[in-house]
């Protein structure tokens, strides 16, 4: 933590407000219907909002045609019923905080608007921010690993490529009553903006189109195509020179989350259990003097679950 | 305020074994040190995913992190992603080898000091440091750092993966065809209003990854030219 010492002023009034950060992005993509969507099927989080799924099989069923066949042949192979099973392993991450006494005195009742009086509290309050920015960055990372592709290497992003990729999901039947969620860097969003004023013509000119000009500051640009929404991320991976998007739609990722209760030996600010999977606990520092460390911790992962679902949208970085 | 460690973010992992270096006390710490943390990662390609590059058609790169409980890591999976590249080989992915030799920013990669032809690893202000692909390395410009790209290196290093997925075969024209159409779909969005800088602009790039044999006739036009 970087509190800064003019703010530590005995004599000046100060007040305490919540700093811009690009992660603030972050709240309207995991808010988004497709990331909704995952989260009602994961386990731990399921119940809170009213679903559940541990795990999930992939089976392969009502794509295939039959085939012509004469009485008194011999039978035809059967096909294959090889579901995929996809489980992922929750494992800890954890976020922490050194307070150091006078600060937490010196700062008391500064916190202004969404800041809670007590920085302490805002410490707590912090958590789910940072639990929202790790689920969503496991879920923007896994791109990397996707099967399908829409977009070209060392190239900038494309009104095509976006409209192509969706199409192609379209086609294979990955898209659900959530539509889809897409994420690129701001790079990529400008690409795309300086593209289709390139087109000219009917997409120039496309109502939907005109959202490039009118990005709202929460990161969403706007949906396309009829079902793509369009948001602009920081966290979106990168690979060798290129950065690499997502389109998702929710049957593309799993995520599973584990609940952890603190032992009776901790001084539990917020205890993990009862349909809340995040703990946070505060103690004092047993290497630094007159410093309380406050621990935010969930066990959780992400893997992709049917690849058909996803499509990793390649642009170059700069 | 006093000197205290840095917060211990989501990304905040333990160093790969025997190579994460003691991080250096703040007031120790170089200027214009690397910043944040990438983890160690593993490439994967398979023959029925390729992409265009440079007039060349070459392997899509899967990269799996080596991050727990990401991409179906486990708990272990902190140094080397087993569940990330279990689940992609279940796909039809392979590993690449550590050892496919290249030529990058004008070195030979064989017997490089990471132990792997693709990967680099760079000390930052972490406890672990940074992982980066061979063909991107950072350049500090003062506060700022960059990562240039040796795209020749990157198309080399691709042309030794494509062998090794070819192993002595040929490449199928039907995989030749499968991986020019989606630059060729793009490029051609362009041909309505070639009168445009920026479209004129995009479209001999895309029309310039794609092989001159491969060009179909009504983008033959905006081919570079061989001199």
């Amino acid at each position: 933590m970087a509190l800064s010492g003019a703010l530590t002023s005995t004599v000046t009034l100060n007040a305490l407000r919540r700093a811009i950060t690009s992660a603030s992005k972050n709240k309207a993509a995991i808010a988004d219907p497709v990331m909704a969507s995952i989260i009602q099927r994961d386990a731990v989080l399921g119940p809170v909002v009213g679903a559940l799924l541990q795990r999930m099989s992939l089976l392969d069923l009502g794509g295939g045609k039959a085939t012509a066949t004469a009485e008194g042949a011999a039978q035809l192979a059967s096909a294959a019923v090889t579901p995929t099973n996809i489980a992922p392993a929750p494992t800890r991450r954890e976020y922490a905080r050194d307070l150091l006494d006078s600060e937490r005195s010196q700062l008391a009742g500064l916190g202004m608007g969404e800041l809670p009086p007590d920085i302490l509290d805002a410490f707590v309050m912090e958590g789910v921010d940072v639990w929202g920015n790790t689920v969503l960055s496991d879920i923007l990372a896994l791109a990397t690993g996707a099967s399908y592709s829409a977009g070209t290497t060392g190239t900038a992003l494309s009104w095509a490529a976006l409209q192509n990729g969706y199409l192609d999901m379209v086609n294979r039947g990955a898209v659900g009553e959530a539509g889809v969620f897409a994420a690129v860097k701001v790079k990529g969003i400008k690409d795309v903006a300086n593209d289709v004023l390139s087109l000219g013509g009917a997409v120039q000119m496309a109502n939907q189109v005109q959202q490039f000009m009118e990005v709202g500051k929460s990161g969403y640009v706007g949906s396309f195509f009829g079902g793509l929404r369009l948001y602009m991320l920081d966290d979106v991976a990168t690979s060798g020179g290129d950065d690499v998007g997502v389109m998702l739609s929710e049957r593309g990722v799993l995520t599973a989350h584990k609940v952890i209760p603190l032992p009776e030996s901790a001084t539990v600010l917020v205890q993990a259990g009862g349909g809340n999977w995040i703990s946070r606990e505060a103690k004092r520092s047993t290497s630094l003097s007159a410093t309380t460390r406050i621990e935010t911790a969930f066990w959780t992962a992400s893997a992709a679950a049917d690849p058909a679902a996803m499509t990793k949208l390649v642009y170059v970085t700069v | 305020m006093g000197t205290r460690p840095a917060p211990a973010g989501p990304a905040y992992q333990p160093p790969p074994a025997g190579l994460g270096p003691a991080r250096p006390p703040t007031s120790q710490r170089p200027t214009g040190v690397l910043q944040g943390w990438r983890p160690g990662f593993v490439l994967l390609a398979r023959l029925d995913r390729l992409e265009v590059s440079g007039g060349l058609v070459l392997p899509d790169l899967a990269r799996a992190d080596a991050v727990a409980g990401r991409g179906g890591n486990t708990s272990a999976d902190t140094v080397d992603p087993a569940g990330w590249v279990a689940s992609l080989e279940r796909q039809g992915y392979r590993r690449v080898p550590d050892d496919l030799d290249f030529e990058c920013w004008g070195a030979r990669r064989a017997g490089c000091a990471s132990g792997c032809t693709y990967r680099d690893w760079y000390e930052t202000d972490r406890v672990a440091g940074r992982w980066s692909e061979a063909w991107t390395r950072p350049k500090v410009l003062g506060s700022v750092i960059k990562w240039p790209v040796d795209w020749d290196g990157k198309r080399a290093f691709q042309q030794q993966v494509l062998k090794w997925l070819l192993n002595g075969s040929e490449l199928d024209s039907d995989l030749i065809e499968a991986a020019c159409a989606p630059a060729i779909e793009i490029a051609r969005a362009y041909l309505g209003n070639v009168g445009n800088h920026e479209a004129a602009r995009r479209l001999k790039h895309l029309v310039a990854q794609l092989p001159l044999e491969h060009i179909p006739s009504d983008l033959a036009p905006y081919a570079p030219t061989k001199d």
